[in-house]
């Protein structure tokens, strides 16, 4: 089909605007979370791109670019979140291979830690590490970590603090 | 700085470290942009679809009509159910009936528990009346039939007898799917009512029929491979329109990839709450239950089988409650 002469309605350029907009400000950030909660970086671009396109269609609705960045966190962790429960079950897909090594200049031993404590956070249950990624990486506050997962800022609170309180005590157990 | 503290950020500079090494790919606005062009956006209307109207020529008077079956429409009121009864009350039963929906875009049957006025021992009458004439509850489902009713339901030398009123005419020629389907949503219900998957002989006023809406009636019918007929993700607790307490406790039967059945809690269209349960065996029809949490408000339960390939829903039902 091809496009009409007729004039797009003016939440259709809204919609187009804010996708451009968005996706220039968030779209990195956006990939770089679902890659965190995916690992897995085609996974993590459908994703986001999918809310995107989500973002897109309601646009008529959110018509605001705060909720519109709302909007687009919730799907992305949503739809990771249903890609992970999936995989957890399935166990079958193959991770991505893994990142380039840190170049000569890197702090290896520095490196070597984050790889320990990101084993670790890897490891735990999903909602603690959804709750600590948005947390610690997004730097979201726990009100908008309970808009994005859709629980009580309650719960957020003690996801993480049982997340944390698991990464030193996995941490702890090391040499 | 207290040992959490420390762990803190040590995990936000792991974090952005990692994260910093992930390039995102360069042209993915124009691959977003291709996707919402106004020419690719599906329409917001109501999807509505006719099961298949009776076939010209068709002379019984019990015909496939059609139905209307309407996705994502307002929140219906459940009709019917519990009727404004005094004096005499009938015994109520509570018997499942089947019921003709989409899923997946497929016709498929969804079960509906439902109380209906039975006398005793005549439940299983009562439960094929109802897939005969009592509108589902769920506005996404469908009943086919019209002008027909039941005169008895009973165990006939090792079979399901199922004695029906209507004006039998001669109703040459093969039957579509909706037909097929169609009786064997008569067929599963007089099956669930009785207990027994045994096969199912239709006789109208007593005498023996041929066919049945083009469907060969002679023998008695089986069932049909509930892989074809059955829908893969059915809700029948609660029921559309319930008001219930929180916990809600959801069950339903499925048949789903590795057993795992997803859910979403919708206000509007925002997701509110989302999760997974098991059924108690993949790849074959079983129950599952699922306690949710939420407060007092209106709600859409959404529950589906996410797609093995992309995660996608699929073989969705959805149910609009009330939780006070």
């Amino acid at each position: 089909m091809r496009r009409t002469a007729e004039a797009n309605p003016p939440s259709q350029e809204g919609a187009d605007g804010a996708v451009t907009e968005l996706y220039a400000a968030h779209y990195s950030s956006l990939v770089r979370l679902g890659w965190l909660l995916l690992r897995d970086s085609g996974s993590a671009e459908d994703v986001v791109q999918d809310a995107f396109v989500a973002m897109h269609g309601r646009w008529h609705r959110l018509r605001d670019p705060d909720k519109a960045l709302a909007y687009l966190r919730r799907c992305v962790v949503n739809r990771a979140h249903s890609l992970l429960r999936r995989r957890a079950v399935a166990a079958k897909h193959p991770p991505d291979p893994p990142l380039p090594e840190p170049g000569a200049d890197d702090y290896v031993f520095a490196q070597e830690r984050s790889t320990e404590l990101l084993a670790a956070l890897a490891a735990l249950p999903l909602r603690q590490r959804e709750v600590l990624v948005l947390r610690h990486y997004l730097g979201l506050s726990e009100a908008e970590i309970a808009a994005a997962l859709g629980i009580s800022r309650g719960a957020v609170k003690s996801h993480s603090s049982r997340g944390l309180a698991h990464l030193r005590r996995t941490l702890e157990r090391q040499p | 700085m207290n040992e959490t503290d420390e762990i803190a950020t040590r995990l936000r500079q792991a974090l952005h470290a990692e994260a910093g090494r992930v390039e995102p790919s360069p042209d993915a606005l124009d691959a977003i942009q291709s996707r919402t062009v106004p020419s690719r956006r599906p329409a917001p209307a109501r999807r509505s679809w006719v099961l298949g109207v009776a076939a010209a020529g068709l002379a019984a008077a019990a015909t496939i009509v059609g139905v209307s079956i309407v996705a994502n429409p307002e929140p219906a009121t459940p009709p019917g159910d519990s009727q404004q009864l005094t004096g005499d009350q009938p015994k109520m039963a509570r018997v499942t009936v089947y019921y003709l929906g989409l899923s997946d875009g497929r016709l498929r049957l969804f079960q509906e528990i439902r109380r209906v006025p039975a006398p005793e021992g005549r439940e299983a009458a009562a439960a094929v009346r109802a897939a005969l004439q009592r509108a589902p509850l769920d506005p996404d489902y469908g009943i086919p039939w019209r002008g027909i009713d039941v005169n008895s339901v009973a165990w006939q030398r090792g079979v399901i007898a199922v004695d029906l009123a209507f004006e039998a005419g001669s109703n040459a020629g093969d039957a579509t799917w909706e037909e097929k389907m169609a009786v064997q949503q008569l067929v599963y219900t007089a099956q669930d009512a009785l207990g027994s998957p045994k096969p199912v002989r239709f006789t109208v006023d007593g005498k023996p029929i041929d066919t049945f809406v083009g469907v060969p009636a002679a023998e008695p019918i089986e069932r049909a491979d509930p892989l074809e007929v059955q829908a893969m993700v059915q809700v029948t607790e609660p029921a559309e329109g319930a008001v219930v307490s929180s916990p809600v406790t959801v069950e339903g039967v499925a048949n789903v990839f590795e057993a795992n059945v997803n859910w979403e809690v919708l206000q509007g269209d925002q997701v509110v709450k989302h999760g997974f349960t098991m059924t108690g065996g993949a790849y074959e029809f079983s129950p599952f239950k699922e306690t949710i949490e939420l407060p007092p408000g209106d709600y859409t339960l959404r529950f589906f089988e996410a797609s093995a390939e992309d995660g996608r829903p699929t073989h969705v039902d959805t149910k609009t409650i009330t939780v006070r």
